[in-house]
């Protein structure tokens, strides 16, 4: 095994580890902290891994695998399993582990209230999620992604629902799963097909074109719900249930962004498809622009960042599907920095007011500056403004996007960049500026473990753009920023979204935008398109079948089984226990069976 | 007479070839001899698992390597008689180790129950090894005498000895017929080695050697336990001591197909048809028979019936087509994935039965998940592996079996045999839903009682189910 | 092919016609003396009337086990006196007294055991 394929594997291994032992170990896991500390150590260790394993690789170095056959059958190998290192897996191994890491040492202070046992089983779920995710990121086939894909979404599930006594939150991690876990039948439709057709579950297998077609199509049906894209995007916000330093990590930074890391690692086969490029355009624009709208309207401040989420993700879709792989892998990245980073001050200021009502803040500014500055920079890298990460990753998006499909996704991201820094800019209004509401009087900063993640993520979420062309040439990508119309046409709108954020919320004129933001308020829209659509097609179609099942199936399955009952009654007949019968049945055997070598 | 015969004889081949063997031989001989001194009898457990260690050190050595012919052409030794005798050694450990503090009574007698299971065990390698009938009999006797005296070790229990008589007097049976079979092959070919029946396959097909392969057959099939020579088999696995059943389920079974597999060339390629029937009778019979039971061993003893049928359709793939190879390798991986499940769960009753002091049934397993979570846990491990769910070791040994069966064209046998095993699954997961859903008996709770040793070997075997299920690729690369 | 089984249906008829034969001849021919003694039926020297499930000496049987074992085994000695002196003329003689020897040892040590767990008294 070589170097770079070891320390891969100790970065998928050490949370492996560190999840086995709390799984085994109930004892130490009910102890809270010791858990906490095998699942940070594992984090840590991941991380160096991951470290070492980026650094150490030069730009355009060819990946390096290292597999072991997984199923065999006779000498021909379905699947295998293993590393496959280059440029994509390894910035994306460095991105996950730091926020990880990040997210769990903040974690270690914002779940401090919660009793013992409680404290161990959310570190032993985040190891067990960072395992999934490194298993995801450093795959060397479709198969061995999915796996990985089905246990972050199983940690999702488990986190989500941390709260399970809470039943809106038992709810939601319901939601959450089955409505990714129908999306998940596209990927596996897609395996399936994919292996019927090319015999293998590589991402460098070159089907057929209306194959390939057909094949790519399904995995995006599998993006659409994790990445949570329109109209299967409904279960992201209610996910805010959960823990919020499990929102930021899950839910905004790695595994949502899992359906784009899918898509950009399987790009030779998307790039075999380019009515899926078209369809994904669309749906990531759409998505865009109705998630920044719904944004608009949150009071809930986790509500406002998931729908954001969502936008963002729409965001890198619609880049994926012009065909720039890099755009939206950059944005990826950014955005997992930034968006991680507002969610854990968001964190640190629910913390501190034990609300996440947007009107139970205000004026925190004072009351915590270094929270109010990280959370700053996170609104103004999000909004696009030039010089902050986002702005980088954002406008090559827009660049990509330019003239395509009649420039109509162009502008309708345009709108949304506009937007995004609208509710941003009101996010930030409403919780740090102004007079503060009365719970808000007595907020504080909390100690350093809070702190200092944000501060770790800051770094990044500001200057992370500057290294656009060099992440470009170490992903083998070429990458040049450049200042024409569009650059300037998003940073202008992205400032005059700020700007008119601060006039309408900062001076109390909200009132006179109320009524006309509260025809946007259509959150609910889809929700109940999906409650219509389940609750009349689906359990009318429940209901035939379940009668179905009943009276036919059943029907059926009980004869049936009572059949074999019987006849495993019939079966003890034979069984008298006296030898002599049982000498019997082997002479009697024996005859028959010589009998039948005479005659044949 | 050859004058270099004794160079022959004692050739280092001859040695390699014949070493698993003689290591366990030696261990009972110098197990014997520390019977005469009782003060030599804390040295006991150290010679019985040195000579398994010797064995299966001897065996690794040929795991590799061409085939050693010796003791002119009558026994081999090449890498799938040596997968086998590594499956041996590990039967006989895991029998040995659950039988530890098993028997209570006959705590005095421990150092022949170490004997005789040593003997058995050099019984199978040397049945494994054979390539000639006669050194298959004494291979055959070596391992029965001591087992049919290991049914009925606990003399003071009336199953036990009903166990043991009954098992000695089919046995001997059996080997009656199995003698009269090889004396008509004599007859019919003017040969007793299987290397003789391949120079002279044309008179093979004479009435007089037909007859005596069928009875031959017939004797095979009664110690692997195939229908309608299975009936011993539940009355037998649950009278015997929990260990002594362990061992058999495991190691006899396994033994008799060591040699069927070499043998079975000898068969006529149109009794195939006949072979994949009595496998999907065998498994019928089996997994109708588990439905219906209580008690657990019993149960367990249908399945192993059951299991024995579906490595009988890889044989009867082979017939069907013998080029197409692999199902040598889907019985012995099927073997090994059940030696583990078998001998875990087996295992785990044992430990039970020793701390409760009474038969195991499914309704003394309800609500064991409560009361004991790493038992119940192992046991449903043991349970789905049982009935064939992926990620297990006995999944994949039934893949490889239904694959020989379909690569063989007998696909109707193959999807016959597969909606048989799915009813098996059903009596699998009554004692899974009663260990994890019902309630547990208040008046009867489970004592715990640390046993060490015992609990790290199932867990072995446990853990053993799961690489074969998960990471078979290195056995299916070395295992031909 | 059927006539190949010539020879295993004479022997069958053989030996059924003995048998039958001399069952009817002694049927026919024998004088009877009726007894007590003769009526029962002939077992080994036990009690043949009776519960199946009755306590017996275990001894009997353990001796004549361990008799038949040591017998048949000697008979091998034999065969290998016949065959030594074949061996003697090729140079062997060491090679195949070795062999017996280890052969003998290992039924001694089989005594030995039988001798030692005390199956060779009579009375306990």
């Amino acid at each position: 095994m070589t170097t770079p394929a070891l320390l891969a594997v100790i970065a998928v291994c050490a949370p492996a580890a560190a999840a086995l032992l709390l799984v085994l170990a109930p004892a130490l896991r009910r102890q809270g902290a010791p858990a906490a500390v095998a699942c940070i150590a594992a984090s840590l260790a991941s991380l160096g891994a991951a470290l070492a394993l980026a650094l150490g690789r030069s730009p355009g170095e060819p990946a390096v695998r290292h597999v072991v056959p997984w199923l065999q059958a006779g000498s021909r190998t379905i699947a295998e399993v293993g590393v496959h290192v280059d440029g994509i897996s390894a910035a994306m191994l460095v991105v996950v582990t730091l926020v990880a890491l990040c997210v769990q040492v903040f974690s270690v202070a914002y779940m401090r209230g919660e009793a013992r046992r409680g404290f161990g089983r959310y570190f032993a779920y985040h190891a067990l999620f960072l395992f999934s995710m490194n298993l995801l990121v450093v795959a060397p086939n479709l198969l061995q992604l999915f796996v990985g894909w089905e246990l972050v979404g199983l940690a999702s599930y488990l986190l989500i629902g941390f709260y399970f006594a809470k039943p809106s939150a038992a709810r939601a991690a319901v939601k959450a799963f089955w409505m990714t876990k129908l999306a998940d039948m596209g990927i596996l439709v897609g395996l399936v097909v994919l292996f019927v057709s090319t015999g293998s579950f590589e991402w460098t297998a070159t089907p057929e074109p209306a194959v390939a077609t057909a094949v790519t199509l399904l995995l995006f049906l599998g993006v659409m719900g994790k990445s949570a894209q329109f109209p299967l995007h409904v279960w992201l916000p209610d996910a805010m249930e959960g823990p919020t330093p499990v929102s930021a990590l899950l839910h905004a930074a790695t595994m949502v962004a899992a359906g784009v890391f899918l898509v950009v690692r399987a790009h030779p086969l998307f790039e075999l498809a380019p009515t899926t490029g078209d369809v994904m355009l669309w749906v990531g624009a759409v998505t865009a622009a109705f998630a920044a709208g719904l944004a608009l309207v949150q009071t809930d401040i986790k509500k406002v960042l998931a729908y954001s989420t969502c936008s963002q993700l729409g965001y890198m879709v619609a880049a994926l599907g012009a065909g720039s792989a890099f755009a939206g892998f950059f944005h990826l990245g950014t955005h997992a920095c930034f968006k991680a980073l507002l969610f854990l001050a968001a964190g640190s200021v629910i913390h501190a007011v034990h609300s996440n009502e947007l009107a139970e803040m205000g004026g925190l500014r004072r009351r915590m500056p270094l929270t109010a500055v990280a959370f700053g920079i996170g609104v103004l890298s999000l909004a696009g403004v030039p010089g902050l990460a986002g702005f980088f990753s954002k406008d090559l998006i827009l660049t990509e996007l330019e003239g395509r499909a009649g420039w109509v996704p162009w502008a309708l991201l345009l709108l949304t960049a506009f937007a995004t820094a609208f509710y941003m800019g009101r996010v930030f209004v409403l919780a740090f500026l102004g007079a503060p509401s009365a719970r808000a009087g007595h907020a504080h900063e909390a100690g350093l473990a809070m702190t200092g993640p944000l501060i770790v993520l800051a770094v990044p979420s500001a200057v992370a753009g500057f290294f656009g062309g060099g992440l470009a040439a170490y992903v083998g990508a070429s990458y040049e920023p450049h200042f024409g119309l569009t650059p300037l046409l998003a940073s202008t709108l992205a400032l005059a979204g700020i700007v008119a954020a601060v006039l309408v919320y900062g001076r109390g004129r909200e009132v006179a935008f109320a009524d006309a933001l509260r025809r946007l308020d259509r959150a609910g829209a889809v929700d109940r398109a999906w409650k219509l659509l389940y609750s009349s097609a689906l359990l009318w179609l429940s209901g035939v079948l379940g009668w179905f099942d009943r009276y036919v199936i059943d029907g059926l399955m009980n004869a049936t089984g009572f059949a074999t009952l019987e006849a495993g009654s019939a079966v003890r007949v034979v069984q008298t226990g006296r030898v002599r019968d049982y000498a019997l049945a082997v002479v009697a055997g024996a005859i028959l069976l010589s009998l039948w070598g005479v005659l044949s | 007479m050859n004058p270099d015969i004794a160079q022959r004889i004692l050739s280092q081949a001859t040695l390699d070839a014949s070493g698993p063997f003689l290591a366990l031989a030696l261990g009972v001989l110098v197990l014997v001899f520390l019977e005469l001194l009782p003060a030599l009898a804390a040295l006991r457990q150290i010679v019985f698992l040195g000579s398994l260690a010797a064995a299966a050190w001897a065996a690794t050595r040929t795991l590799f390597g061409p085939e050693i012919a010796a003791f002119e052409g009558t026994y081999v030794a090449n890498s799938t008689t040596s997968w086998w005798a590594l499956l041996f050694v590990a039967s006989a450990l895991i029998a040995w180790i659950f039988g530890r503090r098993y028997y209570r009574d006959e705590a005095r007698f421990e150092g022949e129950h170490d004997i005789l299971l040593l003997t058995a065990a050099s019984g199978m390698v040397l049945m494994a090894g054979s390539r000639d009938l006669l050194v298959f009999f004494v291979g055959l006797e070596t391992l029965s005498v001591p087992l049919y005296a290991l049914s009925g070790f606990r003399r003071a229990r009336r199953e036990s000895v009903e166990a043991g008589l009954k098992y000695f007097v089919l046995g001997a049976f059996a080997a009656a017929i199995y003698l009269m079979g090889a004396a008509l092959l004599y007859a019919g070919t003017g040969t007793i080695a299987l290397a003789g029946f391949q120079e002279r396959s044309e008179l093979l097909e004479t009435p007089l050697a037909l007859t005596g392969l069928a009875l031959i057959a017939a004797s095979l099939f009664f110690k692997i336990s195939v229908f309608p020579f299975h009936l011993w088999v539940p009355d037998v696995y649950q009278g015997a001591p929990s260990p002594v059943t362990t061992f058999m389920a495991t190691g006899t079974k396994a033994a008799a197909f060591a040699f069927l597999l070499p043998l079975s060339f000898a068969l006529p390629p149109e009794s195939a048809g006949l072979v994949a029937a009595i496998a999907l009778i065998t498994m019928a019979a089996g997994n109708l028979g588990a439905l219906v039971q209580t008690d657990m061993k019993r149960l367990l003893a249908y399945s192993g019936v059951a299991h024995a049928g579906t490595m009988l359709l890889a044989l009867a793939g082979m017939h069907a087509d013998p080029e197409s190879g692999g199902a040598s390798q889907a019985v012995l991986f099927y073997m090994a994935a059940y030696t583990f499940t078998a001998g875990g769960a087996f295992g785990l009753l044992t430990m039970l039965e020793t701390q409760g002091g009474r038969p195991v049934t499914i309704d003394g397993l309800r609500g064991l998940a409560r009361q004991r979570p790493g038992v119940a846990a192992a046991l449903a491990l043991f349970m789905l592996s049982l009935g064939g769910i992926p990620a297990t070791g006995g999944f994949l040994g039934k893949y490889l079996v239904f694959s020989v069966a379909v690569r063989a064209d007998m696909i109707a046998a193959a999807v016959v045999g597969v909606l048989i095993s799915v009813v098996a699954l059903g009596y699998y997961l009554r004692i899974i839903v009663a260990m994890y859903m019902q309630p547990e008996d208040a008046t009867r709770p489970v004592p715990a009682e640390s046993r060490p040793l015992s609990s790290a070997m199932a867990l072995a075997c446990a853990a053993m189910v799961l690489v074969l299920g998960v990471l078979p690729g290195w056995f299916l690369a070395n295992v031909r | 092919m059927l006539e190949n089984y010539a020879p295993l249906l004479i022997l069958l008829s053989l030996a059924l016609g003995f048998t039958v034969s001399q069952v009817v001849l002694s049927e026919v021919a024998g004088r009877r003396r009726k007894n007590v003694g003769k009526g029962e039926a002939y077992e080994c020297g036990m009690e043949p009337v009776g519960g199946a499930r009755i306590r017996l000496s275990i001894h009997f049987y353990l001796v004549a086990v361990l008799f038949i074992l040591f017998d048949v085994e000697s008979v091998f000695l034999v065969l290998w006196a016949v065959a030594a002196e074949g061996f003697k003329e090729q140079g062997l003689a060491l090679f195949v007294f070795g062999e017996i020897a280890l052969f003998v040892f290992i039924l001694g040590l089989a005594l030995a055991y039988v001798w030692r767990k005390g199956g060779l008294e009579w009375d306990r």
